[in-house]
């Protein structure tokens, strides 16, 4: 058996098992009523699940996702009872309306801050409490919509343990599409977003388009599981939707484990089986969860889901496969950029960061810059990479005017830059984080990767093969699968230059990359930056070492306070005597003199 | 005994330790410079010791009171003022409002306080003129005295300086480095840290060299100054 | 028209006092605290039983229901926030700790007092009942209680020009450098939580003659509270005068055309529009908005 897929026959075998699981529950259990709880429960599941890829993984909290159920549950109510509609059209409305809800919901998200954002989902939420007994003429009110009719298929109706099935067999596909979703470059974008936004723009991510889909995709769900809960009870009314009920949805995937694959089913399972032990405690019910959740975010956050991992860590030791270093590899060869920077100026309150910085570097040439701390070098970089936007001047990546387009655009057209401190993403390994690079130039849609069609796993291998190779290169393929958590310091660095290096960048812009490395480490460093100027790639390093940069570059531009002291080679800038007293001190050279 | 004694002094970020057993002390009326590269720990070596960073192992002893570990709003009371690297100034109050506000908590009489800010205004003119204007419009050069004058208001036992240099011209540094000796010259006790290692050698009366946390050589400054231990700590190696 | 226009300002009051306590928590943590309209409620409850159920004295009732909130204010700020801070650092996980908090409090006032709304009265010698003004009526409490929230406001100015004032900007703006110039930032945040708490009770106890003391209270002027420093920028108590004034005038103005429910519909469409077009409200700073 390959490699490969004794790699997948594990998770694949689990998945199986938990599908019959599910599909024998029913046979088992033999009350109605139980049945309907389980049924229940598939709904609070799929909900969850949808909450869980936007609070767990994105990092945006929504207090509103009880109102979006409702919403749903009204939406297949009344288009199946006042107007006859079929269930699985009335359903399918559920879901559009909810999604669209969603949409709603998601442009706020983009101009406010997360708590802003929490706080218009809870206001949501409150209004659409009101409306639903308000505009009775729709909702009937009070008295709210009865005689909800089961699905049918195929001419049989789906109820009891049919109708379990319909809502757990949802639930399965729907974690199997979140999966997918989530192995691949989106979940590794929302996770970016949660936890490191500089990194997705640094990689060419939009983040406003991903947050949109998110928000769709966890509404809906949301509004099919409302679609399901209405069925289910057969009745629903105003109080089966208190303000509360977004609250449920919350303590469910906190309490299994916010942004873990896992956690809905975990908290979900947990919920449910509470209640049932502790039925003589029912009154203080909400209370019990509230202090519950209290208790998690202080003492546990990552949730059931991240005790059982690390109970699973302690009893299962995995040996980590090292491959043996192979030797350098080589990458593809690229066009490199031209930089061109003219008067370029950008002042910061009252400080001038840059003043009427002028430089040019050609294609494929090792740029080095240096100067004193504060001089002015990182505005340079940031500039450059579109960070900030000068005050006055030009810059050129070849004909492209920085000043007139986004970061991620340029991240998109192959300019690529590294931090001062390593911006990995910290939960993924490091593979992960290198794949991760590869965002703007991955062809699989979305819906192939939901899907799990086979040209998206292709994509996948190959672009995990490419990952494998920079990590070759720079010399880091032992240490793949090491979380970023638990790489030193140096590896991540390597780590941030592969995943710079994915999709080929034309220019790339490395900060500080020699800071806190060993001697060893920077021979490392000196040799790949070596190697990747030769396959074409422009390359500006802002340094401190400058014995590395005398090494490295053919040209040194030295910035002292904003402005260009001295630009030219190596040998000529170190000779310099204003650049030693920028370094050194005037009194110093004046002594040397003597 | 030393003003301040540093001993074996261990810290770092969550597990990482960044500084190893780094040990100093500095005197009334000495300035100690500490050098060494980017990424050596020297920032680290003060941010442990005016009780920013937690020590995990290690002692410090303010005037023979043991300070390691305790509150750095505690520490500032018991003398120790740290300028931090990048002068961390209040930018969207005013040069006056920044200058009233180091003084709080420290319980002076209306009198006291008023004598204080005269003397930081005689040390820097300038901060009079731009009273004010807020911190955040005021020059580099600006901005760092009033750092300084900030923790001159405390009227510190001893006064460590991040990287004073930090982004200024060489005249402005004079004029900083000129404040510092002045300060000696009354009995300060400074702990300096900084990257111009030649500048820093100038002023100092002792000093340590730092590499990768931790303290690979120290002496009088004057024998330090073309020493071997300083080319190689500065060039990064 | 008259009538519109006290109704507006006397409500206009009363969320302009909520927000001012949501805002002075807000000044040295950058936090929202969820659990705001809970306090203000076991205010008005604490108070409501006080003085009717066990006949004390008005003024003893209060202070004792403020000074008991501004405690519970305390508690929440050691149990539920500074941990969840030490612990997240960036992230938003004190909303979950503060709703959390928050329904512990509303569950357990629900179990003691009940749902039903309890009576209280306005602050002797002040009355409930209107009196004509010609061109308009208003009770002698409707009055005060504009007096009083003006004055609070100026009064909580004033304080922010003063030395521990301009302290609890400083810890929002650069914690570490606070930290450095000796001012103790947990003992600011802590004593901010007192006093924000104590200011939310007062809310509740003024809110109560006219709204009744309920459990439910608290919700209700809580997104209410929210909807005004949305609109008037988050910090801002200026603007939170001034937003409260809109918000409550365009409420007393379609309550006579629309119905509780759209009404709220209404109001909160109209705060979304604004907050979309200027993320930061009216009158807050662009500096404040965060992305």
């Amino acid at each position: 058996m390959s490699e490969r897929s004794s790699r997948l026959l594990g998770p694949r075998l689990a998945i199986v098992v938990a599908g019959l699981t599910l599909a024998a529950l029913p046979l088992v259990v033999r009350s109605d009523y139980v049945t309907f709880l389980l049924t229940q429960a598939a709904v609070l599941y799929l909900v969850a699940l949808g909450l869980n890829v936007l609070t767990g993984y994105a990092g945006i909290t929504s207090i509103g996702h009880g109102a979006l159920v409702t919403i749903g549950a009204y939406a297949l109510g009344i288009a199946t009872v006042d107007h006859g509609w079929p269930f699985w059209g009335a359903m399918a409305t559920s879901a559009i309306v909810a999604g669209l809800c969603g949409l709603a919901l998601a442009l706020p998200a983009f101009r406010l801050s997360t708590w802003y954002f929490a706080l218009i989902t809870l206001g949501f939420g409150s209004v659409v409490s009101g409306l639903i007994t308000e505009l009775d003429w729709l909702t009937h009110g009070f008295s709210g919509v009865v005689a909800i009719p089961k699905p049918s298929l195929f001419g049989m109706t789906l109820q009891g343990r049919g109708l379990f099935w319909l809502v757990a067999g949802t639930g399965f596909a729907a974690f199997l599409v979140t999966r997918n979703l989530i192995a691949s470059r989106f979940g590794r974008t929302l996770l970016a977003i949660k936890e490191s936004p500089l990194t997705a723009t640094s990689v060419g991510v939009r983040i406003g388009a991903v947050k949109i889909g998110t928000f769709i995709y966890s509404a809906a769900l949301a509004g099919v599981g409302g679609a399901f809960y209405a069925t289910n009870q057969g009745v629903i009314t105003p109080d089966d939707f208190t303000i509360h009920f977004s609250i449920f949805f919350l303590l469910v995937i906190v309490l299994g484990g916010l942004g873990s694959l896992h956690g809905p089913l975990l908290g979900t399972a947990a919920f449910f089986l509470l209640p049932y032990l502790m039925t003589s405690l029912h009154e203080w019910r909400l209370l019990i969860y509230a202090v519950g959740l209290l208790v998690l975010m202080i003492v546990f956050p990552q949730g059931l889901a991240g005790l059982l991992a690390l109970l699973a860590r302690r009893f299962n030791r995995k040996a980590t496969r090292i491959c043996l270093a192979a030797s350098r590899t080589e990458i593809p060869s690229v066009e490199g950029a031209r930089l061109v920077m003219a008067a370029v100026s950008k002042r910061f309150g009252g400080v001038e960061a840059l003043a009427d910085v002028s430089l040019t570097v050609e294609p494929g040439a090792i740029r080095g810059i240096v100067g004193p701390n504060g001089s002015g070098k990182t505005t340079l970089l940031n500039v450059v990479s579109g960070y900030h936007k000068p005050d006055s001047g030009r810059i050129c990546i070849d004909s492209t005017a920085v000043e007139s387009v986004s970061t991620v655009t340029l991240a998109r057209q192959g300019v690529r830059r590294t931090f001062q401190t390593p911006k990995l993403i910290p939960h993924l390994s490091i593979i992960e984080n290198v794949m991760f690079g590869a965002y703007s130039v991955e062809q699989a849609s979305l819906v192939a990767i939901a899907l799990g069609l086979p040209s998206a796993r292709r994509e996948a291998r190959a672009r995990r093969a490419e990952a494998m190779q920079l990590l070759r290169f720079v010399g880091l393929a032992a240490h793949a699968e090491t979380s970023v958590g638990e790489a030193t310091h140096g590896q991540q660095r390597l780590a941030e230059i592969a995943r710079a290096l994915v999709g080929r960048p034309r220019l790339l812009l490395l900060d500080e990359p020699a800071a806190g490395l060993s001697l060893t480490e920077l021979d490392g460093l000196k040799s790949v930056v070596r190697a990747i100027a030769a396959s074409g790639t422009t390359i500006m390093i802002v340094e401190h070492h400058l014995e590395l940069i005398a090494d490295l570059c053919a040209l040194i531009t030295v910035v002292d306070r904003g402005r260009v002291l001295k630009a030219g080679p190596p040998s000529a800038v170190f000779a310099d005597p204003e650049v030693l007293a920028t370094y050194m001190g005037r009194r110093a050279i004046a002594r040397q003199n003597d | 005994m030393a003003l301040l004694e540093v001993t074996n002094l261990s810290a770092g970020y969550g597990r990482i330790p960044v500084l190893d057993r780094v040990s100093l002390s500095v005197d009334r009326g000495q300035i100690v410079a500490v050098v060494g590269a980017n990424g050596a720990g020297k920032s680290t070596l003060l941010k442990t010791i005016s009780g920013l960073l937690c020590p995990l192992n290690g002692e410090v002893n303010l005037a023979g009171k043991s300070i390691g570990g305790a509150q750095p709003h505690h520490i500032v009371a018991e003398g120790l003022l740290h300028v931090a690297e990048g002068r961390r100034l209040f930018r969207s109050q005013t040069v006056a409002e920044n200058l009233d506000l180091a003084l709080i908590g420290a319980g002076l009489t209306r009198a006291d306080e008023r004598r204080r800010l005269v003397d930081v205004h005689a040390l820097f003119p300038v901060l009079v003129e731009k009273a004010h204007l807020p911190a955040g419009a005021l020059s580099g050069g600006q901005q760092q005295m009033l750092a300084i004058g900030q923790a001159l208001m405390r009227a510190p036992k001893i006064l460590m300086l991040d990287e004073p240099s930090l982004g200024l011209a060489p005249i402005i540094v004079d004029e900083v480095f000129d404040v510092l000796t002045t300060l000696r010259a009354r009995g300060a006790a400074i702990l300096l840290v900084e990257q111009l290692v030649e500048r820093a050698l100038d002023i100092a009366d002792h000093a340590y060299v730092m590499v990768s946390g931790r303290m690979s050589g120290d002496g009088p400054a004057a024998s330090l100054r073309d020493s071997d231990l300083v080319r190689r700590a500065y060039s990064g190696g | 028209m008259g009538e519109i226009i006290v109704q507006g300002v006397t409500m206009a009051a009363i969320y302009a006092l909520v927000a001012v306590s949501l805002n002075i928590i807000y000044r040295p943590t950058n936090i929202f605290n969820f659990a705001q309209g809970d306090l203000l409620m076991v205010g008005a409850l604490l108070a409501a039983v006080l003085s009717r159920g066990y006949a004390v004295q008005w003024y003893a009732a209060a202070a004792f229901a403020v000074g008991a909130v501004a405690l519970l204010a305390v508690i929440i700020d050691i149990v539920a926030v500074a941990p969840v801070i030490a612990r997240h650092g960036e992230g938003a996980g004190w909303i979950i700790s503060t709703l959390a908090a928050s329904i512990i409090i509303h569950e357990i006032a629900d179990k003691l007092a009940g749902p039903d709304p309890r009576v209280l009265s306005a602050p002797p010698p002040l009355q409930t009942t209107p009196t004509d003004f010609g061109a308009f009526s208003a009770s002698s409490f409707q009055l005060g209680l504009v007096v009083f929230v003006c004055g609070l406001v100026a009064a909580t100015e004033m304080f922010y020009r003063t030395r521990p004032g301009r302290a609890v900007h400083a810890i929002a703006e650069d914690r570490e450098a606070s930290l450095l110039r000796g001012i103790n930032p947990r003992r600011v945040t802590r004593l901010s939580f007192a006093v924000g708490g104590a200011v939310a009770a007062v809310a509740g106890i003024l809110a109560a003659p006219i709204l009744f003391a309920s459990t439910s209270l608290g919700w209700l002027l809580l997104l209410k509270g929210f909807l005004i420093v949305a609109v008037g920028g988050i910090g801002s108590n200026g603007g939170a005068i001034l937003a409260a004034l809109i918000v409550a005038m365009i409420e007393a103005v379609t309550a006579r055309t629309l119905t509780p429910g759209l009404q709220e519909a209404a109001s909160f469409a109209v705060v979304l529009a604004i907050l979309l077009v200027r993320p930061q409200g009216i009158f807050g700073s662009a500096a404040g908005r965060a992305v």
